[in-house]
């Protein structure tokens, strides 16, 4: 927990003045997450966008909306987050939230086989139905009771790397590859600027954006 | 006998080194089919193996030449019969791959010969253009292809059994070796003998082998004493001659095998210019060449079982190379034991060399080692069962068992029966099993020869293989085949075309044969069909035959389109399937709806059949591909929609979603030149005021309202999804935003929603505003704001707080509230709703740090974050960390003692008095900060600890009082046990007295303790006293251990209730106090109920004890005399013994010695001394050296005797003492008078 979400984002603020007027790169990402019902989805982003950690942490209706902005090198990139509901009665609703997304994170459970069954079937779906080109993370959440786990790291790894994700073993618990899982997934989209709709539009009022830069 | 001299083979084998292959290529085998390179037939005529796999259509060719059959045939099917133990390796073309033939013919002759003209069982054989089988009686039979008799040559010369026979290369000559040693030379056209050569090999010897050499003139030939002869023919003026030259002679190594190269290959290869043999003895094979002279290539040694031979098989193989080049070398099989080796032979650098490829390992030993083409080797092993082994893969095909052909062997010839038998015993072993001569290979037919019969075992092609299962009706086998054969030629178009016609061929044959059962094996039929593609032969010809049947046939379709194989069926097909589908499974028809191309939908049956089933996701599907018509479905369900139908609803916000994103449902994109279209009619739609129907009660707004009723969350996210389009992202699109978010206003009142719904309502347009992406409106503002700052709102779950905390930080944060209202009143409004998230943010932007500590401590979410918020501005001195930590001091301990503590210790170490000293009314609070101080391991004061102790008595447990005295030592013992009587916590005390060591306090307490304990209490105080003594038996008196031990016994004897440790308390107490008093106390105290049982023990181990020490001091004092003994003999031994004094002088005073005062003579140096000269010092330390010389005096003189007492404290008793007490014996120096 190295980093609230305030430091990060006055971070990239202090990044952006020495170039004055001149923006660096933005870029901003659509990003879904998958996974079945408990395995940490809400608490990954939860920990990601506001350092928090519940331990009772209620289930998500429907699907919950956040954003992030990090940087990397000379681009600050926005993260759109659909956390969506793992229970079974949403799962219709996914295809809404995962079709023009350029990020998945797939979440599965370390102790729980039958989670990561059902991460290897949304991996599936996500080739099938998502756009081709979308960037597919695997996270094994919970990494902190790793003494109890039922699914080996190499299993997952080995996984991941047949069906070319990114792999992490995450805890939302203690922060371990939390950041680092959005870091890669940033560093792995593209970000070129003629990208359709992942740039930010210039909008009007960009003297009240410097303000507000300021004010933090 | 040409030329006998000991060549030069011998020694050119010893110069060559060993060789060793460490060069590793990955070497892949690609073999030459001439299918696959379309390479035409070689010869005109019709090879022996064409003509001969002819028989095999029907295998009356005997009885067609009117040749009678003395036996019954072996069955055609010993293929099958042992496909049992096949390796399975493609499950279905088991048992096809070999193919056996009887040839009738010949084994009919054979037989005949054998029974007519006594030519004895059949010994030996050669296959070429013709086939020659020799007898054991020295009967020669050739037969030509078509397996009629053309001659037979007896040898009149009595030279025993034809042991080999060789065709030369273009089949004219045919050379035979006999068991006695002649070689004889035949035309085979005519039979006429033009050679024959009694004394080429060694004399006495049979002949083992005869082998022509790819030299037109020379042959070589192998005896049975292991030397190898080469004989080159010559024709000098017409007369036929011969010399022969012994290449290696048996008595360096017996020779078992040899192998000439022989090249047949169409073109040059540049070993042509060589003669290659490789020769095989017992231990080692070799590489030679022979022409243009002897050298020896390469040789390895080859490790076996002694019963089993070498076995050599040359062939030429496409060898593909790492680096992908390609060349046509021979590879030489080299067999022992269970064991195969390939070894490729190359010209590299202008040198031969050989180079290791692979090795395969059999399960049982093995005959013989042949090549069926360049792919698989042959192996008969010693249970004649034959097995094909794929040498790319190293694995084993198929296998046969050959038991019932006879299999001849060839050992006669090995163990010299013919000659007297003058072999060595090693080469008679090896040759049990030896069959060179009788197993045979030609291309890829294998011949075995059998006492009167002979058979082939050919390798069936691919092609032939399918064709011999779909005979055999094995349609699931030869479909599997053919496809396998069909993936495998991805890369080769040409070969690709052929297999889909064998493929094509394949179902044209099925079609004819399963007339029938028309659904046999239909599934493997339907993949093979849709694998190569041609889908027309399925619909028509397929699908016509069916009839009735075609249930099976819809699955197999049904399984291809699930798995997205096909994609468009033939019309008729689709009907049917529909039907089918519908009586069975709608939810199914669905799924292939969605995956079918509506194309080949009859859609007026589907549609129908859709809305009649409900099946929403292909209705929706059907109308917008289809008929292009967006809108129609969503209407017709949306108003249908109540909130139970979860599926329904999903898939309509989905569909929605998909529309407005310019997607196609379920999949794919929409036409991009609809797209725009698309997108505004199913916003219009959704937006509309009225239905098209629309009912008199109806409310405006009808389809958006159902959405929402249906789940409020999900249509805003739905609606704000879409807001990121670029449509929504223009002046125009602001505009749209507006309205809709206007109509979501009007329809969402709270007449018609929850206030959880018009929350999530409320959020969602206030982060619409925070993004800048609607236009400008106070009113709106004002509206969301006051629904932000409402201060209590009933139900409210803490998920929907923080989200209204964090769409009122972002607003704040977008500064959209500037214009509305000041800081200082969001703070009061912010504060009033508990939204602590957003006061630490106004304050932090306030810059009002003094009191940001409450919003974290209020917040329980941001517990965790506030810690690090201490830490990181720690030093900050605006941030005032110090003031508000030691004002909040016991709610930050309630919170999270151990970080609070963690931050004091760290940050204000010399804060810590003042602190606790704020906390000593609070005292719970007090001694969790100075636990948890504690527990950090910080050096606490001794006064901070008492007070700790004190705290610890006053709020815990008398055990967790303990526990903390056990951990800990910072506090003074007196102090401590001050503190602790006080609160009369007698257990630490106890602790406590310990260890100050004053254990009769401790016991004293300890007794009342017990006294005051009930029965099973008792029994454990009791227990612990016990332990307290015997840890304190080193350091309290004796006497007072025993008189603490008397008082527990004391007691504990008359109690009742503490009879069961009675018995181990005595036993304890034994080891530390006297037994005698011990009785006697028990004797005393035990009047009230005395039971022998529980002293028994006790007297008992004082009989034994007693005894053990009676007799301990019997050894004793045995030991003692005898050591007094031996140290009186060895003294008396000294004192008897003369001396020598050397100087007349003393050392001391230089005065003679001898005028009559004592002198003392030191030892073994010879010096002496007057007794007067002694100093006073000296006398009294003895005389420890000669002061002279410095030679030690012996010292055994001077030594006091003592020893050690057994038991000292048990004797100090007893009466013993004053016998075996120290006993002290002085001998001092010797004087002389």
């Amino acid at each position: 927990m190295a980093t609230t979400p305030r430091s990060g984002g006055s971070g990239s603020g202090a990044a952006q003045r020495p170039n004055g007027t001149s923006q660096n790169k933005s870029c901003q990402f659509k990003l879904v997450l998958l996974g079945e019902s408990a395995v940490g989805k809400s608490s990954l982003v939860l920990r990601f966008v506001k350092g928090q950690f519940h331990e009772y942490q209620e289930s998500t209706i429907g699907a919950a909306f956040l954003t992030q902005t990090i940087c990397i090198e000379d681009t600050v990139v926005k993260f759109e987050i659909w956390d969506t509901a793992g229970q079974e009665r949403y799962h219709s609703l996914a295809p809404m939230y995962y079709r023009g997304a350029q990020a998945a994170i797939v979440v599965y459970d370390i102790q729980n086989q039958d989670s990561f069954q059902r991460a290897k079937s949304w991996v599936k779906e996500l080739h099938k139905q998502a756009s081709p080109n979308i960037v597919i993370a695997l996270a094994g959440n919970k990494a902190d009771l790793s003494n109890i786990r039922v699914v080996e790291f190499d299993e997952a790894k080995q996984y991941a790397e047949e069906n070319g994700l990114l792999f992490m073993e995450t805890s939302a618990k203690t922060g371990m590859n939390v950041n680092d899982i959005f870091l890669a997934i940033a560093k792995k989209l593209p970000k070129n600027d003629n990208n359709q709709g992942s740039v930010i539009k210039p909008n009007g009022n960009e003297p009240t954006q410097t303000t507000n830069n300021c004010c933090k | 006998m040409a030329e006998l001299k000991a060549p030069s083979l011998q020694s050119l084998l010893d110069s060559e080194r060993g060789s060793t292959d460490s060069l590793q290529l990955d070497l892949d085998f690609e073999d030459l089919d001439d299918v696959e390179f379309a390479i035409p037939p070689t010869e005109v005529l019709p090879t022996l193996e064409t003509v001969l796999s002819e028989f095999e259509a029907d295998s009356d060719v005997a009885s067609e030449l009117g040749v009678t059959i003395p036996r019954a045939t072996p069955t055609p099917s010993i293929g099958e019969e042992c496909a049992l133990r096949a390796d399975g390796r493609n499950g279905g073309g088991s048992g096809s791959i070999m193919r056996y033939t009887l040839l009738h013919g010949i084994s009919a002759q054979l037989a005949s010969a054998a029974d007519r003209v006594n030519a004895g069982a059949a010994s030996a054989c050669a296959v070429a253009a013709y086939i020659a089988v020799g007898t054991s009686h020295g009967h020669i039979l050739n037969f030509d292809v078509t397996q009629t008799l053309r001659w037979a040559h007896q040898d009149k010369h009595s030279q025993g059994a034809v042991s080999s026979l060789a065709f030369n290369a273009d089949s004219t000559r045919l050379l035979a070796g006999f068991a006695r040693g002649l070689v004889a030379m035949i035309d085979t056209q005519s039979g006429d003998v033009l050679r024959e050569l009694f004394d080429v090999i060694t004399p006495n010897t049979g002949v083992l082998h005869v082998k022509w050499t790819s030299r037109s003139s020379l042959a070589l030939c192998a005896d049975a004493g292991g030397s190898v002869w080469s004989l080159s023919f010559t024709r000098k003026l017409g007369i036929r001659g011969c010399t022969s030259r012994c290449l290696f002679s048996g008595a360096r190594g017996e020779v078992c095998s040899v192998e000439p190269l022989i090249m047949d290959v169409q073109g040059r290869h540049e070993l042509d210019q060589y003669c290659i043999v490789a020769l095989a003895t017992l231990s080692k094979y070799f590489i030679v060449t022979v022409r243009p002279r002897l050298r020896v290539i390469k040789y390895h040694a080859l490790q076996g079982p002694a019963d089993c031979l070498p076995l050599l098989a040359w062939h030429l193989v496409l060898i593909q190379a790492a680096d992908t080049s390609r060349s046509v070398d021979p590879v030489i099989v080299v067999g022992r034991g269970n064991q195969l080796f390939f070894h490729q032979l190359f010209v590299a650098n202008g040198r031969i060399t050989l180079l290791y490829l692979r090795h395969v390992q059999l399960h049982s030993s093995l005959l013989s080692a042949h090549w069926l083409g360049p792919k698989c080797v042959a192996s008969l092993d010693t249970a004649e069962i034959l097995h094909l082994v794929d040498v790319r893969s190293s694995r084993e095909l198929e296998c046969m068992d050959m038991a019932n052909a006879g299999l001849v062997y060839g050992s006669a010839q090995f163990k010299g029966l013919a000659t007297g038998g003058n072999v060595s015993p090693a080469f008679a072993l090896a040759g049990t099993n030896a069959c060179y001569n009788s197993v045979v290979s030609r291309g890829t037919q294998l011949y075995v020869l059998g006492a009167r019969s002979l058979h082939i075992i050919g390798v069936r092609t691919w092609s032939e293989r399918i064709s011999y299962l779909v005979k055999n009706h094995r349609w699931q086998e030869a479909c599997q085949l053919a496809l396998d054969g069909y993936l495998a030629s991805t890369e080769r178009p040409r070969k690709r075309a052929q297999a889909k016609e064998r493929i094509i061929m394949l179902f044209k044959e099925y079609i004819a044969n399963s007339a029938r059962a028309p659904d046999y094996c239909l599934g493997a039929i339907v993949n093979c069909l849709i694998t190569v593609g041609e889908l027309e032969l399925l619909w028509t010809q397929l699908w016509e035959r069916l009839h009735n049947n075609t249930e099976l046939f819809l699955q197999h379709i049904s399984e291809h389109i699930e798995q997205e194989h096909l994609n468009s069926v033939n019309p008729v097909i689709s009907q049917a399937l529909v039907d089918y589908w519908l009586q069975h499974s709608p939810g199914k028809l669905e799924q292939l709806i969605l995956k079918l191309d509506w194309m080949c939908l009859d859609l007026n049956q589907v549609l129908k059949a859709v809305k009649r089933h409900r099946l929403y996701r292909a209705q929706l599907y059907l109308n917008a591909c289809a008929l292009n018509d967006y809108t129609a479905a969503l209407t017709e369900l949306l108003l249908e929609l109540t909130p139970q139908q979860t599926d329904l609803g999903n898939c309509l916000l989905v569909y929605v979603s998909s529309c407005l994103a310019g997607r196609r449902f379920p999949s794919g994109d929409i036409p991009a030149e609809q797209v725009q279209q698309v997108k505004h009619d199913v916003l219009r739609c959704l937006t509309s005021q009225h239905s098209t129907s629309s009912p008199v009660d109806e409310l405006p707004y009808p389809y958006l309202r159902a959405l929402l009723k249906f789940d409020t969350r999900e249509t805003l996210n739905v609606i704000s999804l879409a807001f990121q389009e670029r449509e929504f992202s223009n002046e125009l699109g602001y505009s749209h935003r507006k309205r809709i978010i206007y109509l979501l206003l009007e329809i969402m009142t709270p007449e018609n929603a929850t206030w959880a719904e018009i929350g999530c309502l409320l959020n969602f347009i206030a982060q619409q505003i925070s993004t800048q992406c609607l236009p400008w409106d106070k009113q709106l503002l004002v509206r969301v704001l006051s629904h932000l700052a409402q201060e209590n709102i009933a139900n409210e779950s803490a998920r929907q707080h923080s989200e209204r905390e964090s769409a009122w930080h972002e607003l704040l944060s977008s500064n959209c509230l500037v214009d509305i209202s000041s800081d200082e009143e969001q703070l009061e409004l912010a504060q009033r709703a508990r939204c602590y998230y957003v006061v630490e943010y106004l304050l932090e932007k306030l810059q009002r740090y003094d009191n940001i500590l409450d919003c974290y401590i209020n917040n329980p979410a941001r517990h965790e974050t506030m810690f690090a918020y201490m830490e990181r501005h720690v030093n900050a001195s605006e941030r005032c960390i110090y003031e508000q930590l030691s004002c909040h001091l016991g709610e930050l301990l309630k919170i999270n003692a151990q970080e609070t503590t963690r931050l004091i210790a760290l940050h204000y170490p010399d804060k810590i008095e003042a602190l606790l000293e704020q906390l000593s009314c609070q005292q719970p609070l007090l001694f969790r900060l100075l636990q948890c101080l504690n527990d950090r391991h910080n050096e606490l004061q001794p006064m901070q600890m008492e007070l700790l102790l004190e705290l610890y008595c006053q709020l815990e447990a008398a055990a967790a009082v303990l526990d903390f005295l056990r951990s800990s030592n910072g506090y003074r013992l007196d102090k401590a046990i001050e503190i602790v009587k006080r609160h009369e916590l007698k257990r630490a005390v106890i602790y406590l007295y310990e260890q100050q060591e004053s254990y009769a306090e401790a016991f004293e307490l300890s007794m009342e303790l017990l006294r005051a304990a009930d029965a099973d209490a008792a029994a454990k105080e009791a227990k612990q006293l016990a332990e307290l003594l015997a840890r304190s038996a080193q350091t309290l008196p004796e006497q007072q251990l025993e008189r603490c031990w008397f008082t527990l016994l004391q007691y504990i004897l008359p109690q009742q209730e503490l009879q069961s440790i009675t018995k181990s308390m005595l036993h304890e107490a034994s080891q530390h106090i006297d037994l005698h008093n011990l009785v006697q106390l028990i004797m005393n105290t035990h009047n009230v109920s005395s039971s022998f049982g529980d002293i028994k023990d006790l007297l008992m181990s004082m009989l034994i004890s007693s005894r053990q020490e009676t007799e301990a001091l019997r050894c004793a004092a045995d030991v003692l005399c005898n050591d007094l003994h031996a140290e009186f003999a060895a003294q008396r031994l000294v004192a008897r013994r003369g001396l020598w004094v050397t100087s007349m002088r003393c050392i001391i005073c230089r005065q003679r010695l001898y005028d009559q005062t004592e002198v003392i003579v030191l030892g073994a140096c010879g010096h002496a001394l007057h007794q007067r000269c002694l100093n006073e010092k000296e006398a009294e330390n003895e005389l420890k050296q000669c002061r002279r010389c410095a030679t030690s005096l012996p010292t055994q003189q001077l030594t006091p005797l003592s020893f050690p007492c057994p038991s000292e404290h048990r004797l100090k008793q007893s009466s013993s003492r004053q016998e075996l007490g120290t006993l002290q014996l002085k001998a001092p120096p010797r004087r002389f008078c």
